[in-house]
């Protein structure tokens, strides 16, 4: 691993419960800084948990615990003191499902702005296009920006529902399976928008598709029954596994 | 084609007429036999000789003053209720015990909610009878069904939205007033049009918080006594042995009319929107 290099998120012995539910088992990664770390493994196995606990988007649920430690750039991220709105804005989010606002292309995208207080309609219309710009989105858009975001295609909403993310300047964005309800085409699309992105920020992926892992990601990590069996460079992890497990699961042999 | 109904298919379908044919030719008899009595002149006219010749101007009118004043206590508090309950809510015993208790209160007979009007609006706060005592009594009476509506229409929203919204550093409020109530905005509406359909009927609740049989002159705020449909039919049909019935058909055919439209405008306007929604 390539120790110069900064590491963004880091965990340490993180677990997390579900009331009495262990979904999370001690689990030690670093997500290193513009860099793309897929999380794999099969259903059930805490992957969507694990990624939500970076933005704290498991609050929310009754019975919900967080033990070890979890920090973003050294600030520990289940801090009582800590602004959860501001963590959210440092770490953004796409979901497994495009879900753009019932609202026009330009407001979904102008909605994390104005909540910040950005009210000069100038100011907005510079970040609207310059996020839709960089969600590969512009081209396709900029002469319907009034049109509702549910107009859009479902490739086209996940990647207005990406210039949403954007559009408040995160560091990190977190992807829970982001192209599992879209076409190959779509697909392929946001894989190139992923690896353009990092160039700007961390990406962290949640991914069922073994074959997107291995083309887009540098770091991946296996979890099985919610324990992080192996994290490495990816094409290590492709080629030459060190746990059984892993092998197993990336030949098809389970999950 | 299949035409040998079963025994109990048969049955469903006689009890599915003698459910819907009754109500049904009673709003075509109201209809008919109001129409002697219906002119332009009984809708327009202050009502002569209690009731008797005349119009009943001031009872359409003092209706809509009661549906607005309803309206207007129901909706903000009903819809803050509902707020509070469907996103802010622990869910806890307590909490489900309120729920509880406002689907009972909506069981509560109407003459309790007269009673309680009474006893706080007209007397407690001395409001006296006037529209504004029976119309916090209606909206006594209508708040659990805003509450329940407004509810409904929040669960309806996808949680999805909430979570975009909260991923995008909003908070619960913000996430609340930005994203969700607005979708669930033509829910929320057409459930207390519903609500205030079924006020426009109720009698026991204004019977002793201000109605009044037969008022010259319209109502000139809401500290003002009123007529109202539902009371002045009750009054026609049981103190006034001299009404004309055509009359009492007229004034039921006229309320009936109202209610109709308040809740058929709100369920086309329902229908409507849920087929524009895309989400």
């Amino acid at each position: 691993m390539v120790n110069a290099q900064k590491q963004k998120i880091s965990l340490r012995d993180v677990s997390i419960y579900y009331s009495a539910l262990h979904v999370i088992k001690s689990v030690n990664i670093n997500f290193l800084e513009k860099e793309i770390t897929a999380i794999i493994g099969p259903s059930g196995s805490g992957k969507s948990t694990l990624l939500r606990s970076m933005n704290r988007m498991n609050d929310h649920i009754a019975g919900m615990r967080v033990q070890g430690e979890a920090s973003i750039g050294g600030a520990n991220i289940y801090d009582p003191k800590l602004d959860v709105v501001a963590l959210r804005r440092r770490v953004g989010m796409v979901f497994q499902k495009p879900n753009p606002f019932p609202k026009s292309i330009y407001d979904n995208v102008a909605y994390g702005p104005r909540l910040q207080g950005q009210k000069s309609k100038a100011e907005l219309d510079i970040i609207v296009e310059r996020s839709l710009k960089q969600a590969a989105l512009w081209e396709e858009v900029k002469d319907r920006l009034q049109a509702s975001g549910l107009a859009l295609s479902g490739g086209q909403q996940q990647r207005l529902c990406i210039a949403r993310a954007l559009a408040v300047d995160p560091e990190v964005l977190l992807m829970d399976e982001p192209a599992s309800s879209l076409d190959p085409a779509a697909t392929a699309k946001i894989e190139d928008l992923m690896l353009k992105l990092k160039e700007e920020l961390t990406v962290v992926v949640v991914t069922h598709n073994m074959q997107q892992a291995g083309r887009v990601s540098d770091y991946t990590a296996f979890l099985l029954g919610g324990e992080l069996v192996e994290f490495d460079v990816t094409r290590k992890i492709f080629t030459t596994p060190t746990d059984k497990r892993t092998d197993d699961y990336i030949s098809g042999r389970m999950g | 084609m299949r035409n040998n109904y079963s025994l109990k298919e048969i049955a469903c379908l006689v009890a599915l007429g003698i459910a819907v044919l009754p109500p049904l030719s009673a709003g075509l008899y109201i209809f008919i036999m109001a129409l002697p009595g219906l002119s332009l002149e009984f809708i327009t006219a202050m009502p002569l000789r209690r009731g008797i010749e005349g119009g009943i101007l001031p009872a359409i009118v003092g209706t809509i003053w009661l549906m607005f004043g309803t309206s207007l206590a129901a909706l903000p508090i009903g819809v803050g209720a509902g707020i509070y309950l469907a996103e802010f809510a622990p869910n806890n015993r307590l909490t489900r015990l309120l729920e509880m208790a406002l689907i009972n209160l909506a069981g509560v007979p109407s003459v309790v909610f007269g009673l309680f009007g009474y006893a706080v609006f007209v007397l407690m706060l001395g409001f006296g009878p006037s529209i504004l005592s029976a119309a916090l009594t209606l909206a006594a009476l209508t708040l659990p069904l805003v509450v329940t509506a407004t509810r409904q229409a929040l669960y309806g929203v996808p949680t999805s939205f909430r979570e975009a919204s909260l991923s995008l550093g909003a908070n619960r409020w913000q996430t609340v007033s930005t994203i969700v109530l607005p979708c669930a905005r033509t829910g929320i509406v057409t459930g207390t049009l519903l609500a205030m359909a079924r006020a426009a009927g109720e009698t026991a609740p204004i019977l002793i918080t201000g109605a009044a049989f037969a008022l010259p002159r319209l109502p000139s705020s809401f500290m003002s006594r009123f007529m109202a449909l539902p009371y002045h039919l009750y009054i026609s049909a049981t103190q006034i042995p001299a009404m004309p019935p055509e009359r009492m058909w007229a004034t039921a055919a006229v309320l009936l009319f109202l209610v109709l439209t308040m809740q058929v405008g709100a369920t086309i306007w329902r229908e409507q929107e849920r087929r524009n929604k895309n989400w």
